[in-house]
């Protein structure tokens, strides 16, 4: 019989994921990253899991990720988590456009969107690699920040790159991964020309 | 391709499996593909230049 699908199964995958272990530090308000390859990237430069104890005021925690980041050059101050206490105590702290919410979802119903008949998807080989790595290009044809640096966790998380191809040509990608037994499906990144070519839902 | 994933035998295998979604992002589209809200996570962030 399968543990229940709780919001820490489900939110550890994106702690998981983001987070190599080589550049965490456990501080007493949650895991802080940095990762020195990606030091631009804020989902790699952050406070993760971040829980105020009942007993600490707000100010000590944004005093204390004040002091985590002053040994870095990253002027982008970030802290996420899924506990809902916490949150509510920081909200006040900060204005409406300095807050995120991300929902979690989980796949239990019958899909009413059907398969796309135009869309043959691909599990990325090697051979296939080149093709995954064009739908990330900037506008200069350099690969993105944020691809290189999911392409990074890629041996520590494992899972399998997906590739959706129209009439042949690479239209969109994704990945999935486990962790603990939740797999966790990523965004799908589609390029402008492919989309919104789906057909209705049933 | 979320139909790729959803069938995709390791995947069937495990407890569960979930897609995370900003507010902003294609909710009823995740949501007509199966999907069922089970939480949020939240950030904070600021700029300090």
């Amino acid at each position: 019989m399968s543990r229940p699908i709780t919001l820490d199964r489900l939110a550890e995958t994106e702690y998981v994921e983001l987070a190599d272990p080589n550049y965490t530090t456990l501080t007493p308000f949650g895991t802080f990253y940095h990762h020195p390859e990606f030091s631009k990237r804020h989902d790699a430069n952050q406070l993760m899991r971040t829980v105020l104890p009942a007993d600490a005021e707000p100010e000590s925690l944004l005093e204390h990720l004040e002091a985590l980041y002053s040994g870095t050059t990253i002027t982008h101050h970030k802290m996420s988590g899924h506990d809902p206490s916490t949150f509510e105590r920081l909200r006040p702290h900060f204005p409406e456009d300095q807050g995120h919410t991300t929902w979690t979802m989980v796949f239990e119903r019958t899909p009413k969107r059907p398969p796309n008949p135009g869309i043959e998807v691909k599990a990325v080989t090697a051979e296939l690699e080149t093709d995954l790595d064009d739908l990330h290009r900037n506008e200069n044809g350099k690969i993105t920040d944020g691809h290189r640096f999911a392409r990074a966790q890629g041996p520590r998380v494992g899972g399998e790159w997906v590739i959706g191809y129209v009439d042949g040509r690479p239209a969109s990608s994704s990945q999935w991964f486990v962790v603990d037994r939740i797999a966790r499906f990523r965004g799908i990144n589609t390029r402008e020309w492919a989309r919104n070519r789906a057909p209705p839902p049933r | 391709m979320i139909h790729y994933v959803q069938n995709h035998p390791v995947v069937r295998a495990q407890d569960a499996l979930t897609i995370f979604c900003n507010d902003d992002g294609p909710l009823r589209v995740y949501e007509e593909l199966g999907f069922v809200k089970r939480g949020w996570m939240r950030e904070f962030s600021y700029d300090r230049t």
